[in-house]
């Protein structure tokens, strides 16, 4: 099984090693940047965790009309759960690290939030 | 005794081959004239005989009109109709050397450098060819940009499914 996840493992990384060669190539590269590339993955788990969802809802659909099926479903639904937990950790490991290279993007947070409120229009009271 | 009567072996035809009279080379005012009795000569011209067997040229009509009888020729004829052949034709090969490169400069952008490098050369090579056939180089910019912006947008959808795979594998895997 460990073999088997490896092999897939090294595929996937062999597929995205060739575009990122036809991407030097075709001079788009930079356009493929961590923040990008972040930003990809967490497009990626909100779909996957939106067809888990779409899959706990038909579960429990399914579930309330089998009648002695109901504990092949129970183990699939549990399954289905472990793998929802699963998603949302890796949503927010993602979002965290989307988080940290935006911070690096932006610098000295104090002298960015500053410059921010510099930027902001001046409210005028009208005076009595 | 002649070399024919000694040699035996030689056949009937052969031996008649042998002596028959040389051709006499035929007088091309005569020719001319026999030509001109059958039907108009594609130059125009005619040929007289004054009795005394001295051809001369007799033409009657004047430039303007020879111009337009030259423009209105069996050969000039022929000339529209091998035109017509050659544009089919040269538009067959357009199509034909369009889609070679087309793939070829596809390939020029390929992670096989091999192929890559390959292709490079057929693209000069097709380019050459379609040049030739009559596409202009604003035309070949254009397609080249076409090629460039597919290939773009297949990369990114490529990587898209790609990361998802991943995604997955982190999750399910």
């Amino acid at each position: 099984m460990n073999r088997k996840k490896n092999t897939q493992k090294k595929l996937v990384n062999e597929l995205k090693n060739q575009l990122m060669i036809q991407a030097e190539r075709l001079g788009i590269k930079e356009d493929y940047s961590l923040l990008f590339m972040e930003e990809l993955k967490l497009d990626s788990v909100k779909k996957i965790l939106t067809e888990f969802y779409m899959e706990r809802a038909n579960l429990e659909y399914e579930m309330q009309l089998a009648g002695s099926a109901k504990k092949e479903i129970m183990i699939k639904l549990e399954k289905l759960n472990a793998y929802i937990r699963k998603a949302v950790g890796v949503q927010n490991k993602h979002l965290g690290v989307y988080g940290q290279i935006l911070d690096a993007g932006i610098g000295d947070k104090e002298l960015t939030q500053r410059a921010v409120k510099k930027l902001e229009p001046t409210k005028v009271r009208a005076s009595a | 005794m002649s070399e024919l009567a000694l040699n035996i072996g030689i056949s009937n035809g052969a031996k008649e081959y042998a002596i028959r009279k040389p051709q006499v080379a035929p007088n091309p005012q005569e020719e001319a004239l026999i030509a001109g009795k059958q039907g108009v000569r594609e130059s125009g011209f005619e040929w007289n005989d004054n009795g005394r067997a001295e051809y001369t040229i007799a033409s009657k009509i004047d430039d303007a009109e020879m111009l337009l009888t030259s423009s209105a020729t069996d050969v000039t004829a022929r000339v529209i109709q091998s035109g017509t052949i050659s544009a089919e034709l040269s538009q067959e090969l357009h199509g034909k050397f369009k889609k070679l490169f087309v793939s070829a400069y596809a390939n020029v952008f390929s992670h096989n450098r091999l192929l890559a490098k390959v292709s490079e050369w057929m693209v000069g090579n097709v380019m050459e060819r379609l040049a030739l056939v009559g596409m202009s180089p604003a035309e070949l910019e254009a397609l080249k940009s076409q090629v460039r912006a597919d290939l773009i947008a297949q990369n990114r959808v490529a990587l898209q499914q790609v990361v998802y795979d991943e995604t997955m594998l982190e999750i399910v895997g």
